[in-house]
């Protein structure tokens, strides 16, 4: 299944803003932060880091959350604030 | 209750005229406009460069919004925050606040400008002649927010 994958903040300027990962069926978030981070160069130490939080379809998800075919997985970094 | 982005310069006087269009039951009015510099403790800056979210970073605003007007006995908000490119002097945020009476609309004013700088979903670039920096709120952001913890 096809999955869209957004870097927001720093992550994207130096990961590239939009990716589209190919996962097999059954993944978690919390499976997508290491695939993500195999397979978008560079970024595997970023993802892993505790304040990176991964949101699906803009909803704050835990770990165990399943991800399905289509969704969006936004990356972001901590924010700066207003 | 309005909260809203702008990728446009903000006018802080027409905001401001707007809120206070038609207002009739409050005696009091507490604005708020913050604006970027042109200098940080990095050195010069020439502008910045907010990142966000699309339909995120609304709600994010929107909710600090809700909670503000939940805590305090106001009847109106205004919050207009600025993305994308923000050139030194330009307004970033204009906050306005309604209320019955002044010591409530301070207090709101004052609780929704220490949640937007460490709460809103925005993630800022600093640019300079040495370069640029992406920036996280600092101590004294964090201690400011942290006033109003329950």
């Amino acid at each position: 299944m096809e999955i869209r994958i957004l870097f927001l903040g720093e992550l994207g300027a130096r990961f590239g803003r939009a990716h589209v990962l190919e996962a097999g069926e059954a993944v978690t978030v919390g499976d997508l932060r290491q695939r993500i981070g195999e397979q978008v160069k560079g970024s595997a130490s970023s993802l892993m880091r505790p304040d990176v939080r991964l949101v699906v379809d803009q909803i704050v998800e835990p770990e165990s959350a399943l991800v399905r075919s289509g969704q969006e997985i936004a990356v972001l970094p901590l924010y700066s604030g207003g | 209750m309005n909260a809203r982005l702008s990728p446009e310069p903000l006018r802080p006087e027409a905001e401001l005229q707007a809120f206070l269009d038609s207002r009739t039951g409050d005696g009091a009015v507490v604005t708020f406009v913050g604006l970027a510099r042109d200098s940080s403790r990095a050195g010069p800056v020439t502008g910045l460069f907010l990142d966000h979210y699309a339909g995120f970073t609304e709600r994010s605003l929107e909710t600090i919004a809700a909670d503000a007007g939940a805590r305090f006995e106001v009847s109106d908000i205004r919050v207009v925050h600025r993305s994308g490119d923000v050139a030194p002097g330009e307004a970033i945020v204009f906050v306005a606040v309604a209320a019955p009476h002044r010591r409530p609309a301070f207090e709101a004013a004052d609780y929704l400008m220490d949640r937007l700088k460490t709460e809103a979903a925005f993630w800022k670039r600093e640019d300079g002649p040495d370069g640029s920096r992406w920036i996280e709120p600092t101590d004294q952001d964090r201690a400011d927010r942290q006033r109003w913890s329950d």
